[in-house]
């Protein structure tokens, strides 16, 4: 239905004044068959995104041709029924949606194509009931969550009677939750004979597609089924990919001859009956058990220093947005918990649970209506106490940080917090390079504007700027949001040199778990304006049934590890690392096996 | 700054939320220059009277009929000081070099309440019609002017879009103002000149941001189909019923009494 052919593209980029070409594709000739589930996974910069812009004529290549039924998407008579075949929905929620109501903007479509009123009202019904929002037809996409905005995106594309949907990074802003729900809307559309392109930089999204395009640097690296592909972490690793969770898992068991090595696992599912089709042979297991896997790697545990007293201390917390008015909205009601050195605290919860709200109190943003926050044992809601200093001990990294630059140069950004904290020039100056250098900025770019800078050299960046006034505190809002697997790892490298390095304390807000439970001491879940849940990772992720009641998730292999105890295999506890699930497992399967004979 | 009643629409299933949005239009044109017709403020109370039976009509709460007035409650009292006191005329009281006039009271009352009633009545416009009726309602008054050569459809999706984004680029400028007091940025406790100065700062980012957004936004536009260049039709074409001939039979009428009235010197 769609065919590339050896199509080239490259854009202009500035540095500076000077103008020079980058190549975004270099010969990329792929073939899409009608009704099929294609999945292009590659990193930032690869030429993913550039690709999907090609087949609906956002973009035309420079050299070779593309196809979409047959029809030159170069030739401007075609231009209109290429882009009612094939409808995109984009990476930002609220970039892409026009209207002011969920109906009015799934009626863009229907409307840019002139067709009767009557017509266009049955579409923007049925692509509503398609993606079940037809409830919230009314609603103005501001009040809707990052999910729905998203699916509203693409019940617009539904009603504008595409065939073929592409969708370019659709989950990056999405909570695990709103990320589920737009997987299973996309795979039932799929599963109606839609064609679905999905762009991704998740592996285990990428794993649910019928094949799998790999891309790096412009080129095709790979191209197979998802389990070929993932057979091979070598490859995946040299194209900055990581390898799902769940497939890593069945590849630590079948190493561990648990289970058998033929093919590989991709999902849930899949790896459940293969255990418990060992845990019922009651073949000749291998006997020993060896830590293969090994504990909880210790080189990220820093030690944290109780005796000390803690950096950061809330009680009792309570928070109301525009109070005595109308819309009156309380978000924190009653937080409480202590911070200390060097420790790191992971926070979770669905959006809207107050997590960002939380944060802003906590460098004095906001002020909370009651309950107190001290900082080394002393309020801040002292009568005279500077405000001014606190944020400079309590650094905040908001979303997108990248989007709040705005000096001329790089240097001058990084200096502007130091400056306004009261350093001396000299010593912004100095603090400042030093920021750069743990954020791996090197100096030929200090003097450039911030702009010239890809997406993941802004974001780090960014950091820096907050780095650069040394505080003792680090309060991170998504600090990963949007970047592939390798620059993720790069961000949070530096958050742990700066923790071990300067015993900062952090408070880390994610959305994914795997990442919270990799790099956090302790957990706390956050909904409904209160900490539900605290604990470590371990207390807390195993508790699968109320963390999932509180609207948050638990890690892959923890919720695998859940299903198979309902299938009946005896597990003595509830792991959240790979490593440790592989281990429990084993042993499970081999008390079975012993118990059986 | 996250309040503001721009295209605050209030959702009710009334009368007045049904009509057309180019009968609202016209017969809130109508009010308003009926109002300036009038001179002796007593008559106010007949407009008062007409405006909240409309709210009634329309269902809409009564608290949100003042609180289109909250935002300019310094205009409305600083108008009325000042009429009041630069009126000569006959004097009422006096104290330092001010007089309070007769002629004063009554101009003061007059304009303040004028622009009260007006401001009342055009919010009542806004809880009761969507912005995207607003902007299909303006595009079909405004249609006899494509003959001109104005670009009546293409206005009508600006106005859509500036409508869907008010509220993001107001969240925008707080996560700013957020980011930058984060960074040692003073909002609060600065003199007007530094708050300038600081709030100056904000327009940079805000700008690019604005920027990038629109060009994202394009894009989704095209991918839509989206061409000014080609006929669109509408979801909800904007269609007269009973009602709308009620409304503009009333409207006409109501100024027609007006201008008989101010012409009988009784206004």
């Amino acid at each position: 239905m769609i065919l590339t052919d050896k199509i080239k593209h490259q854009y202009d980029v500035w540095q500076g004044d000077e103008k020079s070409k980058r190549t975004a594709l270099d010969g990329v000739s792929i073939d899409v068959a009608e009704g099929e589930f294609l999945a292009i996974l590659g990193a930032n910069g690869s030429g993913k995104s550039t690709l999907a812009k090609h087949l609906n004529v956002l973009l035309l290549p420079d050299e070779g041709v593309v196809l979409v039924d047959g029809k030159d998407t170069a030739d401007e008579k075609h231009l209109w029924e290429i882009r009612t075949t094939v409808g995109m929905v984009f990476q930002n929620p609220d970039n892409q949606i026009i209207g002011t109501s969920v109906e009015e903007d799934v009626a863009f479509g229907p409307e840019n194509r002139n067709m009767e009123p009557s017509a266009i009202k049955e579409k923007v019904a049925d692509s509503l009931r398609a993606v079940g929002l037809l409830s919230k037809r009314k609603v103005s996409p501001y009040r809707l969550s990052g999910g729905q905005k998203q699916r509203v995106a693409v019940a617009g594309v539904l009603a504008a009677d595409s065939k073929c949907i592409v969708l370019d990074e659709p989950t990056a802003m999405l909570d695990p939750v709103s990320r589920r729900e737009l997987m299973d809307v996309i795979q039932k559309l799929h599963e109606d004979g839609r064609t679905i392109i999905l762009i991704t930089h998740h592996t285990d999204e990428a794993a649910l597609a019928d094949r799998l395009i790999l891309m790096d640097h412009g080129h095709i690296a790979a191209q197979g089924t998802p389990a070929e592909l993932f057979a091979d972490p070598e490859l995946l690793r040299r194209i900055r990919m990581d390898i799902p969770p769940v497939t890593e898992l069945a590849m630590m068991l079948s190493d561990a001859g648990v289970t058998g090595d033929d093919g590989t696992v991709l999902t849930k599912g899949e790896l459940i009956a293969r255990i418990m089709e060992e845990g019922r042979n009651a073949s000749s297991g291998t006997g020993h058990r060896e830590g293969t896997a090994g504990k909880k790697d210790d080189d990220c545990t820093i030690s944290v220093s109780p005796a000390v007293g803690p950096v950061l201390e809330v009680k009792d917390l309570h928070f109301t947005y525009s109070k005595g008015e109308i819309n009156e909205t309380p978000v924190l009601k009653g937080v409480s918990f202590s911070l200390h050195e060097g420790e790191c605290i992971g926070l979770i919860g669905t959006s809207g649970a107050g997590k960002t709200t939380l944060a802003k109190n906590l460098n004095g943003l906001l002020k909370a209506g009651s309950g107190d926050v001290l900082y080394s044992g002393e309020s801040i809601y002292r009568k005279g106490y500077k405000l001014s200093g606190l944020r400079k001990e309590v650094g905040l990294v908001f979303q997108n940080p990248e989007t709040q630059l705005f000096c001329k140069t790089v240097l001058d950004d990084v200096m502007f917090g130091p400056r306004k904290m009261g350093m001396t020039d000299e010593e912004a100056l100095a603090s400042a390079k030093e920021a750069l250098s743990v954020v791996d900025i090197g100096e030929e770019y200090h003097g450039i504007s911030p702009m010239d800078l890809s997406g993941g050299q802004k974001r780090r960046v960014a950091l820096a700027g907050v780095l650069a006034m040394k505080p003792s505190v680090l309060i991170l809002d998504e600090p990963a949001a949007g970047l592939d697997p390798g620059m993720k790892t790069e961000i949070f490298n530096i958050i742990e040199k700066t923790r071990r390095e300067n015993g900062t304390a952090v408070i880390l807000v994610s959305h994914e778990m795997e990442d919270i439970v990799r790099y956090c001491d302790r957990v706390m879940l956050m909904a409904d304006g209160t900490i539900k849940l605290e604990g470590t990772p371990e207390e807390v992720f195993t508790q699968v049934d109320a963390v999932r009641e509180f609207g948050a998730d638990v890690p892959a292999v923890t919720d695998l590890m859940y299903d198979l105890r309902k299938a009946g295999l005896p597990l003595e506890r509830l792991a959240v690392t790979a490593a440790d699930a592989a281990d429990e497992i084993t042993a499970a399967v081999r008390a079975g096996k012993g118990g059986g004979r | 700054m996250r309040d503001i009643t721009i295209g605050q629409y209030y959702p009710a299933d009334s009368m007045i939320h049904s009509l057309d949005p180019r009968s609202k239009l016209m017969a809130v044109l109508l009010y308003i220059v009926a109002l300036f017709l009038v001179k002796n403020p007593l008559w106010y109370i007949v407009f008062l009277i007409i405006t909240v039976a409309e709210f009634r009509l329309a269902k809409v709460p009564f608290r949100f009929f003042l609180k289109g007035l909250k935002p300019i409650i310094i205009l409305l009292v600083f108008t009325f000081v000042f009429r009041t006191l630069a009126t000569p005329g006959e004097v009422l009281a006096e104290f330092w070099i001010f007089e309070v006039t007769r002629e004063g009271l009554i101009k003061g009352a007059q304009l303040a309440s004028r622009i009260a009633l007006m401001i009342v009545e055009a919010s009542l416009l806004g809880y009761t019609t969507t912005p995207k009726e607003m902007s299909d309602g303006l595009a079909q008054a405004f249609r006899p002017m494509q003959k001109i050569g104005l670009p009546v459809d293409e206005m009508s999706v600006m106005v859509m879009i500036a409508f869907r984004f008010i509220p993001v680029m107001l969240e925008e400028a707080n996560d700013l103002m957020d980011a930058q007091a984060s960074r040692g940025v003073e909002f609060e406790n600065c003199s007007v000149f530094t708050k300038m100065k600081n709030v100056f700062s904000l327009l940079m980012p805000l700008f690019i941001g604005s920027i990038e957004r629109s060009s994202e936004l394009a894009m989704a536009m095209e991918a839509r189909g989206y061409s000014a260049d080609r006929p669109r039709s509408r979801m909800e074409p904007l269609v007269y019923c009973r009602n709308d001939k009620a409304v503009y039979t009333f409207s006409a009428l109501f100024l027609a009494a007006a201008i008989a009235l101010r012409i009988a010197g009784l206004l």
